[in-house]
């Protein structure tokens, strides 16, 4: 029987605006997380949040593009999501238990904004959920998200 | 079955290619060749044998989550080398880099002896528990007409931030028989956790 290596977890349609959309009971077989957003927020950004933490646990570094100009910048949240964005983000060995979640995404805003980041969630603990919220805002009806594994 | 190559290491691999060998297997599109899990440092890591592959895949992707044991992670970065060549003037490559406060971009040609700015990666100074990550493909890995071409992205989010884009020649029409990992100058090594996955693409 043919093993499928990048497999399709699940995946979300908005029917109606939403705030967040969450995958829990993420499966731990797979080595790494591909997770796939294309949307739309009315206002703001979006985040992600791993395992449900909210505290200060995440930093990130990313550059962008705007057509006039490269900056780059950091922070202490996982904020990804510039609207309207199509979002390719790479969680690498989420499942593992001996190393904080480094992910590496790629964002791309037509509109706007070229966008490349990386970031860690300062925990050792595997992933089981994966939120992405706006916490000032929604994502709107017909937004997509989908989470991947992959093998290794 | 490929035969990996690892320096001073003892680790845990798993190969998937040799239990796929059995009468009627079908190739996926987007498949695990193989994988390297350090279970202790290693000065290099390799993929060897690589052409038996080339009849079933068109690209490669390698998958790598890493950090090293050397004292300063200021300027740590890999070099991969292609096909045991290490011809300095075969290679070259370009990188654009953020640090969370600067982007900057890089090019360097004849200088390593291997693809530069592949992977940069925490060192011993760097915080505890964090890996860099990065996706590198090789498109058109076995072209006998084509000199080849990489594309890496990869990053870093701690201690020295670091976000990279880099593209990377080897100025060879060779098929890619081999990769190998080794941090700039043999400075260090890749320590344990650190974990390097092959996949083919078809």
């Amino acid at each position: 029987m043919p093993k499928k290596t990048y497999v399709q977890i699940n995946s979300v349609t908005l029917a109606a605006a939403s705030s967040s959309v969450s995958f829990g009971s993420i499966p731990q077989n797979f080595r790494d997380l591909v997770l796939v957003v294309r949307g739309t927020i009315n206002n703001g950004v979006g985040s992600i949040r791993f395992n449900g933490d909210s505290g200060a646990n995440y930093t990130r570094v990313g550059m962008y593009g705007d057509g006039s100009s490269a900056v780059s910048y950091s922070g202490t949240s996982v904020e990804v999501y510039n609207s309207p964005m199509t979002n390719i983000m790479n969680i690498m060995d989420y499942s593992a238990t001996d190393k904080h979640k480094t992910y590496i995404a790629l964002d791309s805003n037509a509109s706007s904004f070229a966008i490349a980041q990386a970031g860690r969630w300062a925990n050792t603990a595997a992933i089981t959920t994966v939120a992405v919220i706006s916490p000032a805002s929604t994502f709107t009806a017909g937004s997509t998200f989908t989470l991947y594994g992959i093998e290794a | 079955m490929a035969v990996r190559s690892l320096k001073n290491s003892t680790l845990e691999n798993f190969a998937n290619y040799s239990s796929s060998m059995n009468a009627g297997y079908s190739f996926q599109d987007y498949e695990l060749i193989e994988s390297v899990f350090l279970a202790s440092n290693a000065s290099s890591v390799s993929f060897n044998n690589l052409s038996q592959y080339a009849t079933e895949y068109k690209h490669l992707q390698l998958r790598i989550l890493m950090r090293t044991n050397t004292a300063s992670e200021v300027g740590m970065q890999s070099v991969l080398t292609l096909n045991g060549n290490t011809t300095s003037s075969l290679y070259a490559s370009h990188t654009l880099q953020g640090n969370g406060s600067t982007v900057f971009s890089q090019s360097i040609a004849g200088t390593f002896p291997g693809i530069a700015f592949t992977l940069r990666h925490p060192a011993s100074n760097g915080v505890a528990g964090a890996f860099a990550a990065g996706i590198i493909d090789f498109i058109d890995a076995y072209s006998t007409t084509k000199n080849k071409t990489i594309k890496v992205f990869q990053g870093m989010a701690q201690t020295e931030n670091n976000i990279n884009l880099n593209s990377g020649l080897f100025a060879s029409t060779n098929s890619i028989t081999s990769v190998t990992f080794q941090p700039q100058g043999a400075n260090g090594d890749y320590v344990a956790g650190s974990r390097f996955s092959l996949y083919g693409i078809r």
